[in-house]
């Protein structure tokens, strides 16, 4: 065999490369790493360009360079004090660049997976709405801080949108769906502090809730019916799970009002709008319903209880031998499993789940819960039925 | 170079290299998913040398030596890794099983290649699969033509054998 032959008997491994989805993820990953290492060295313009001050100014100049030095203490010291203090830093703090432009950025850039990337933009959408809460709550959200600020937001709703494009198809609508949802809350409880504390910055609020409406509509929720809704029971959810309808009339009531009276607003947003107002009063109602139903059924359950445990104390009284029957969990051989008959199963007690024995099939083994004890034997001795 | 087109370069020598890159690392570590996320961090690390401003003479030459530094490194990092460890953790396991991932097709070579001595086997893909001077193969592994053209010969001869020509 010369050198000739020996070539040919490799030549086919030639062929042998990377697997075309893992080819094409690896692409799209590297397309974004490489986007985000020039963004990086680029002088950083929009966020802070309103409100330049010196050391603004430089931090912008040099941050650059010290990204990847910063990066380093990070990763030697782990979580240092400094790192630390800035993710706590709201726009205008001396910490704040180091908190977008090195932690998150490190973060962001150690995050390849597309889904991931979806959800961690999405969490610094989240943190870009908590600053500009903090800020509203401390009254600082006003002049050219509000300004960036609302920069900032339009900015990650587009990267967390633009990540969950490359997500799965489920991932991408569930980011989508969050999106809206933080913003529009986010702009209801902006609608709702000033009324409440009498903030002469209503008119803040309003402008950052327009922003955040316009965001919602960008995301497209209110072109697809099923998110509509889905959106319109999330948002129930939300108000149902801070067992709080007062607070949700409220809000709905405020929300109606402002949008009302506000003027500016393009006639398709209004009534894109006007239309979740009226799925969310939907949802609140069939939740009022629903919490009355719950109390309802959470103060029966507490009298079954009552009236069991009665029972249970007088026959103990009484002498009678009293042994609750419990339920027991066995493994069950799935070689021996295959000669039974689901149905069978199903019809000699409820209590064994047929669906999980058919989806773990493939499984060596498994917990079966079962009551009956007879079934049990059938089960455990392999017992065809 | 301005940034779109030095992002085109990159993404050019991707569609062009990625694939050897990949059987070179795999051929170099026999573990599927360890060579593909050697043959990303391998890309990564070139965009940051391009970002920097140098121009490359032989992008594929140094492709392949990056490659081969990342693969260097990580067999030191699993040396420090005590074998009982390893063993704890499933790790044999998990390189003996990876290979059967890939198709069968191929199975009958990279048996033939598992048989060489590490070093011989790069050797091997670099001349016969990818068709790399001697001269080449040096300067990416760091070693003279001579110890490569001897390697390579070495190679043949276990194929040979192996093959019973």
């Amino acid at each position: 065999m010369n050198e000739k032959d020996i070539t040919e008997y490799f030549k086919k491994f030639d062929t042998l490369g990377l697997a075309t989805d893992a080819k094409m993820r690896m692409r799209e990953e590297l397309s974004a790493f490489a986007d985000f290492h020039t963004v990086t060295t680029q002088a950083h313009t929009g966020f802070v360009g309103t409100q330049q001050n010196s050391l603004f100014s430089w931090f912008s100049f040099t941050h650059a360079r010290m990204v990847p030095a910063i990066a380093l203490i990070v990763l030697v010291f782990g979580v240092s004090s400094g790192s630390y203090a800035a993710q706590k830093a709201l726009p205008g703090d001396v910490l704040y660049p180091v908190k977008i432009h090195v932690t998150e950025a490190v973060r962001g850039a150690l995050i390849f997976d597309a889904n991931k990337k979806a959800a961690f933009e999405l969490s610094l959408l989240d943190e870009r709405l908590d600053e500009a809460k903090h800020l509203q709550a401390t009254q600082k959200l006003r002049g050219s801080t509000e300004t960036s600020v609302l920069a900032a937001v339009a900015t990650q709703v587009d990267r967390a949108i633009d990540a969950s494009s490359k997500a799965d198809t489920a991932v991408a609508s569930d980011t989508k769906r969050a999106v809206a949802r933080s913003l529009s809350l986010f702009s209801s409880r902006l609608a709702i502090a000033p009324t409440r504390t009498g903030d002469s910055a209503h008119t803040s609020a309003r402008s950052m809730q327009t922003v955040a409406m316009k965001g919602a509509q960008s995301v497209g929720v209110s072109s697809d019916a099923m998110t509509m809704s889905a959106y319109g029971a999330s948002m129930a959810e939300e108000v149902v799970n801070e067992s709080n309808t007062p607070e949700a009339h409220v809000r709905l009531e405020l929300l109606q009002k402002t949008l009302a009276e506000a003027s500016g607003v393009e006639a398709s947003v209004r009534s894109d709008l006007e239309a979740k107002l009226r799925t969310a009063a939907e949802y609140l109602k069939v939740a009022d319903t629903d919490m009355q139903a719950r109390t309802q059924a959470e103060s029966r359950m507490h009298i079954v209880h009552q009236v069991l445990d009665d029972v249970e104390a007088s026959l103990r009284a009484l002498g009678v031998v009293y042994a609750p029957q419990e339920v027991q969990t066995i493994e069950v051989d799935m070689g021996s499993i295959e000669n039974l008959v689901p149905e069978t199963l199903e019809m000699l007690d409820p209590a064994v789940d047929t669906d999980i024995l058919l989806i773990q099939e493939g499984a060596a083994s498994m917990e079966v819960d079962v009551l009956d004890t007879e079934v049990r034997s059938f089960i455990e001795e392999g017992i065809a039925f | 170079m301005k940034e779109s087109s030095r992002k085109e370069v990159f993404l050019e020598s991707f569609d062009a290299y990625s694939d050897a890159i990949f059987r070179f690392c795999l051929v170099k570590t026999s573990q599927k998913e360890l060579a593909e996320d050697l043959t990303q961090e391998v890309f990564m690390r070139y965009w940051q040398v391009l970002t920097d401003g140098k121009e490359m003479t032989n992008t594929r030459s140094f492709l392949y030596t990056i490659a081969n530094n990342l693969v260097i490194d990580w067999y030191r990092k699993k040396k420090s890794v005590s074998l009982d460890v390893m063993q704890e953790q499933g790790f044999e396991a998990e390189q003996k099983g990876t290979n059967q991932v890939l198709d069968t097709e191929y199975a009958y070579i990279l048996e033939t290649i598992d048989t060489l001595e590490e070093k011989d086997r790069v050797v091997v893909l670099l001349r016969f699969v990818e068709g790399l001077d001697p001269k080449d193969i040096a300067e990416i592994l760091g070693e003279s033509a001579n110890v490569v053209s001897v390697r390579i010969n070495r190679a043949i001869e276990k194929v040979q054998k192996k093959l019973h020509i």
